[in-house]
């Protein structure tokens, strides 16, 4: 191929890489259009832009992280109508009208997410943040350093290294150090995700029931099935160590949380007790559960700083499996979770139905 | 069938090509085989 040819077209990608990121840098100034991603791509830029939208409105800022508890992404899976209205965070923000409440949950998210999430929103001064705990995160499979982060770029946010003994390899560096230059790059790790929406497992589906027509996974036996494969791993784990990186992460935040004096909420989630009889390890469950709590509420001043476990606060009904809520239950914690607020963290409106 | 092209319209559409594929490996070109880089299916 002439060298000429190839020169000009090298050329022609590096202009058309320039325009891009000029064009990506000018459009990041108008939130609304980043909220089509909702949480899809959170960073520190976008923050900062919604920070803007809030201080403007001057309305308390409530920040919510939780995993796909809160995120709704079984709300999806079940066919429920505009999904993301329906989820916890949508419904904390019916209940406090006069609130801007900011959904940060993440499908799978885990303790280490939330450390490169706070490095992010802490620059929002939020009035409250809550966070929600669930047993999965303190599972075996996400007990080590490497592991204590379920998206790459979720480590680029934060202020210190998580877990600093943790080799980078240079390609770490490079991606890190590109996320912080390139718009470009930012975007494209966002449509990446915004590719496997709403989860992967539903593209998989998706594939799969194109191939295999007649049995995809959408067959509710199946699906039940590949549920208790799924999760049985994470509740049928051994008993928790002070090494866990899911532990230390929680440490980690509560340190940050109480230099910054942030009030904040932390609860361990609701849980179908009919549901974890059948999977949980009889052994390890409790003792973990007692484990969570010693630590989590030591942690906690119950003054400023909260800690609530949820775990047995709703019946059978109110789950379409081990921990997701369903539509109207959801509301009713929103509900729930929204006087709390309101109260200044007061337990008063903890309501446990049976 | 290129013969009566301009030489920089073939360098355009070729580094249009680059730009394309560039974007394509930003998206798809890493960490797809990990388990758990997007969504972790919970």
């Amino acid at each position: 191929m002439n060298p000429r040819l190839v020169f000009k077209a090298a050329l022609v990608c590096l202009l058309l890489v320039l325009l891009a990121e000029g064009v990506l840098t000018l459009a990041k100034r108008h939130a609304p259009f980043f909220r089509l991603f909702q949480n899809q791509i959170v960073s520190c830029e976008i923050l900062d832009d919604l920070a803007a939208c809030s201080l403007k409105s001057g309305r308390p800022l409530i920040v919510v992280m939780g995993d796909s508890v809160v995120y709704g992404s079984d709300l999806h899976a079940h066919g429920v109508p505009h999904w993301r209205e329906q989820a916890l965070a949508a419904g904390l923000q019916r209940q406090l009208p006069q609130a801007t409440v900011l959904d940060l949950s993440l499908d799978g998210a885990l303790p280490g997410d939330y450390l490169g999430l706070y490095a992010a929103a802490r620059r929002l001064k939020p009035d409250w943040i809550i966070f929600e705990y669930n047993y999965r995160m303190f599972s075996q499979k996400f007990g080590s350093p490497s592991e204590a982060v379920s998206r790459p770029w979720l480590r680029g946010l934060m202020s210190q290294p998580l877990f600093p003994a943790l080799p980078q390899t240079a390609g770490d560096k490079i991606k890190s150090v590109l996320r912080k230059v390139s718009q470009l790059y930012r975007y494209a790790e966002a449509f990446r995700d915004a590719f496997f929406f709403p989860s992967r497992e539903e593209v998989i589906n998706r594939l799969l029931a194109q191939v295999l027509p007649s049995r995809s996974l959408r067959d509710p036996g199946d699906r039940e099935m590949l549920l208790k494969l799924k999760i049985k791993p994470h509740y049928y784990t051994p008993l928790l160590t002070p090494e866990h990186a899911g532990l230390q992460a929680v440490q980690l935040l509560e340190n940050e949380l109480r230099r910054d004096q942030q009030p904040h909420l932390a609860f361990f989630t609701p849980q179908n007790q009919e549901y974890i009889t059948e999977i949980a390890d009889p052994h390890t469950w409790p003792r973990n559960l007692a484990i969570l709590d010693s630590i989590l509420g030591s942690l906690a001043d119950q003054k400023r700083f909260f800690y609530w476990n949820w775990g047995a606060l709703y019946p059978a009904d109110a789950f379409y499996d081990h921990c997701h809520l369903v539509p109207r239950y959801n509301e009713t914690f929103a509900k729930m979770l929204a006087g709390i607020i309101a109260d200044g963290g007061r337990r008063d409106h903890v309501q446990r139905l049976e | 069938m290129f013969n009566g092209w301009n030489e920089n319209i073939r360098a355009f559409l070729l580094g249009l090509a680059f730009f394309l594929l560039l974007i394509l490996i930003l998206i798809f070109g890493q960490d797809l085989s990990s388990s758990k880089f997007i969504y972790v299916d919970f």
